[in-house]
């Protein structure tokens, strides 16, 4: 039983870390613009965050240290520091697009003003962060965020082309715009690989206190984990593709995503994917605030912990 | 040191503007036009049937025409490469009625009739397949 619940760490890595605002955005934008062509980036992006994650969930099972602790202790202080300085920049700005999103699903969802959201989504943050166990906030927000399946049900009702989406895994080059191309395939490959996931994960781990016996837990932590959230990446792009890209839609707001929802399957589409949304923007969110502070801590030798 | 900061500011201030409108803005800010217009008739669509709620409707009909409208005022003002001001202030013109359907989705989210109506005219303005 402890390990399906330890198995809950990967999946709200998966869905509150690995699908984040930049994935939803990015996924659906990629599948209105070029169909499914850009699949096979999202399998190379899977593949490099579960690597990357399992070794360094592999490191802290067996140096019961966390990613900032061994950057600290190899590299020295200077070293450490930018690369600390350049991890925290890119967290905060992390954090600014995860708190937009959320206030924009909450007006989508309320009619409230985006602004006093803005306001409300921090306080909510700071209050759940500082109130609730880690254990709930993992099993609301990685279930929570569960909902954006809806996305996977939609792609199929959606009736796309399956000969072109298996052609989309095939790694090839675009035959017309080429740069556009390259920028979605690098966009999608940073969308995948976000550094705050890893971070959190680490130190997810050592405050689970693994040991090398966790070695077999870690690996399907990362693998089940975010393959979830690559399955979840293919049904973005996958209905992008098969709603937006024939009506010459580019999608430039995060209710278009959720209007990819609704229209095949309705009201009930809509709300869960709104609903998933929130919960996997606000789960990226409370990742972000915790990575944060845990690699500041790390680098700091402070006592850091849930 | 001055005049670098000078330079960033006028750079910034054409980027905000836009810039001139040459041919190749002027084809993708109608392909926005057209894209706006037929996301539009999806959500309109889905109003009139039922299959949307009233809050998702006013919120994201509102999101588009704020762009639609952003990019009328834009294409009005902006200065225009040589023989092209006719084609971009008509852009401009479609981008308004555009706004202005999107608007009265806005305000009457909850009604189907209006909801449809705004589809076929939105279905319209943006050759929509």
């Amino acid at each position: 039983v402890s390990k399906v619940f330890g198995l809950a760490l990967g999946i709200l890595a998966a869905i509150g870390g690995f699908v984040d605002i930049g994935d939803l955005v990015f996924n659906v934008a990629a599948g209105a613009t070029f169909g499914y062509q850009l699949l096979w980036v999202v399998v190379v992006g899977v593949v490099g965050i579960v690597v990357y994650s399992e070794m360094c969930g592999r490191v802290a099972a067996v140096s019961g240290k966390a990613v900032f602790d061994a950057v600290r202790e190899r590299v020295g202080f200077r070293a450490g520091l930018v690369t600390l300085v350049a991890s925290e920049v890119v967290n905060l700005m992390t954090l600014a697009a995860e708190v937009g999103g959320i206030a924009i699903c909450l007006q989508l969802l309320s009619g409230l003003p985006y602004r006093w959201l803005i306001v409300l989504a921090i306080l909510g943050l700071a209050v759940v962060v500082w109130i609730v166990a880690f254990e709930w906030i993992e099993r609301v927000f990685g279930y929570g965020g569960l909902c954006l399946l809806v996305f996977a049900v939609a792609a199929v009702k959606l009736g796309p082309d399956w000969g072109k989406v298996g052609n989309g895994f095939v790694p090839h080059l675009a035959q017309n715009d080429k740069l556009l191309y390259a920028y979605f395939a690098i966009g999608l490959l940073g969308a995948a690989m976000t550094p705050y996931e890893v971070y959190f994960y680490s130190s997810g781990g050592v405050e689970e206190r693994w040991t090398p016996k966790d070695i077999g837990l870690n690996r399907a932590n990362a693998i089940i984990g975010y393959g979830l959230g690559g399955f979840l990446s293919f049904a973005l792009m996958i209905t992008g593709g098969a709603l937006f890209l024939g009506q010459g839609i580019e999608p430039e707001h995060l209710g278009t995503i959720a209007l990819g929802a609704e229209v095949p399957l309705g009201q009930i589409g809509l709300l869960l994917a709104l609903v998933g949304i929130l919960f996997a923007v606000g789960g990226a969110a409370i990742d972000t605030v915790f990575a944060g502070a845990y690699n500041l801590a790390q680098f700091c030798g402070w006592e850091w912990g849930r | 040191m001055r005049y670098a900061a000078v330079a960033a500011s006028a750079l910034l201030l054409a980027g905000c503007n836009g810039g001139t409108v040459d041919r190749h803005a002027l084809t993708n800010d109608a392909a926005t036009i057209d894209s706006l217009a037929c996301e539009g008739a999806l959500l309109a669509h889905d109003a009139s049937k039922g299959a949307s709620t009233t809050t998702f409707v006013r919120v994201h009909s509102d999101a588009l025409r704020a762009q639609a409208s952003h990019l009328a005022d834009a294409l009005a003002e902006r200065p225009t490469s040589p023989g092209l001001e006719r084609r971009v202030r008509r852009a401009s013109k479609d981008a308004k009625a555009v706004a202005d359907v999107l608007s009265r989705l806005h305000h009457h989210a909850g009604d189907r009739e209006v909801a449809a109506r705004a589809e076929r005219a939105l279905d319209r303005a943006g050759q929509c397949p």
